[in-house]
């Protein structure tokens, strides 16, 4: 059991018509390239790609992925049930992330809220606010995420289309 | 302006249902790929410690946002797509699409009328240069890493 890096790596560019419809083009590239070429390769190529379509390139994303080689056996777990953190930004506003199928023993007694004691939620608490190696996780403003407002378990239905409920 | 969004961290973790879903952390702007990339396996492991469910995916994702653009061509249609078809040095085929192709790029003459695209047109062969030869050691490929090597048809696509 390994992640390992994905076979290509993605640049993706997306395109908005008159309509305000949006739709991309893709390349991929072999996953030695480095991460300097692939941006280099990137802003290069997007001048070029706008020259060719009178609708207009509003992103551009790279993607590299990594995979597990070797899934394991999945216990019983449930995406949708979520345990959500609401966090306090250096900038003032609040940010917030959810752990797919939160660990029922890492709840507090009422089964909702989430134990900030648990030694892994401290764990992962701390490396979402003081960072790890040096590198602290932002807000979408880019300001530090510096202290947890609100941290309970919550149901959301998952958006993955096709899939149905066993039972 | 084309501006740099906060980079992303995406974990994918699947329960016993197949179902999939996602953990999404931010990082600053001036977090260098590089140094996110050392970092996937200790974030793995922390969200890992704490689901029951299992991560099997992890994606980096470093993004820019055109944040003042022209207003997009009278005749723009992103359901208009310029389609090119590459060989591949494992002799698969490869393609990529162009969203809304100008239409002073089909060649509107012969049985193909309204359909072909003109190659031999200048811009159109940078890019297909691009892709085929790539650009500063980004050589593109198929889904299995195979190199492109050179241009099989292009036409247009209407969805």
């Amino acid at each position: 059991m390994a992640f390992v890096l994905e076979p290509t790596l993605k640049v993706v560019f997306t395109f908005r018509d008159n309509d305000g419809k949006h739709a991309t083009s893709e390349v991929l590239v072999p996953n030695s390239t480095t991460p300097a070429n692939l941006v280099t390769f990137a802003t290069a190529l997007r001048p070029l790609l706008g020259n060719l379509s009178d609708a207009v390139i509003v992103g551009m994303n790279l993607i590299i992925g990594y995979m597990e080689n070797a899934i394991p056996t999945i216990p019983m777990s449930d995406i949708e049930n979520k345990g959500f953190v609401l966090f306090n930004g250096g900038n003032g506003l609040k940010s917030s992330i959810t752990i797919p199928s939160i660990l029922e023993t890492a709840l507090q007694g009422n089964n909702q809220d989430i134990d900030q004691s648990n030694t892994d939620i401290d764990d992962f608490l701390t490396a979402m606010t003081a960072g790890l190696s040096g590198v602290i996780p932002c807000n979408a403003s880019g300001a530090d995420l510096v202290s947890v407002k609100e941290a309970y378990k919550q149901n959301r239905r998952s958006h993955v289309s096709g899939r149905q409920r066993k039972g | 302006m084309i501006v740099q969004l906060t980079n992303e961290l995406e974990l994918h973790f699947m329960d016993n249902d197949a179902k999939v879903s996602t953990c999404l952390i931010r990082f600053p702007v001036s977090t260098s790929i590089p140094t996110l990339q050392g970092l996937v396996t200790s974030w793995i492991a922390l969200v890992q410690a704490v689901s029951s469910a299992v991560c099997i995916r992890a994606t980096i994702t470093v993004g820019w946002r055109e944040t003042s653009h022209p207003y997009p061509g009278e005749t723009s249609d992103s359901g208009r797509s310029g389609t090119f078809l590459f060989d591949t040095a494992a002799s698969t085929i490869a393609s990529f699409r162009i969203p809304s192709l100008m239409e002073d790029y089909i060649g509107y003459t012969g049985p193909l009328a309204g359909i072909v695209i003109d190659t031999t047109s200048p811009d159109i062969q940078s890019v297909i240069n691009a892709i085929s030869d790539g650009i500063s050691g980004a050589y593109p490929c198929d889904p299995f890493g195979a190199d492109i090597t050179t241009l099989s048809s292009a036409f247009m696509e209407q969805y």
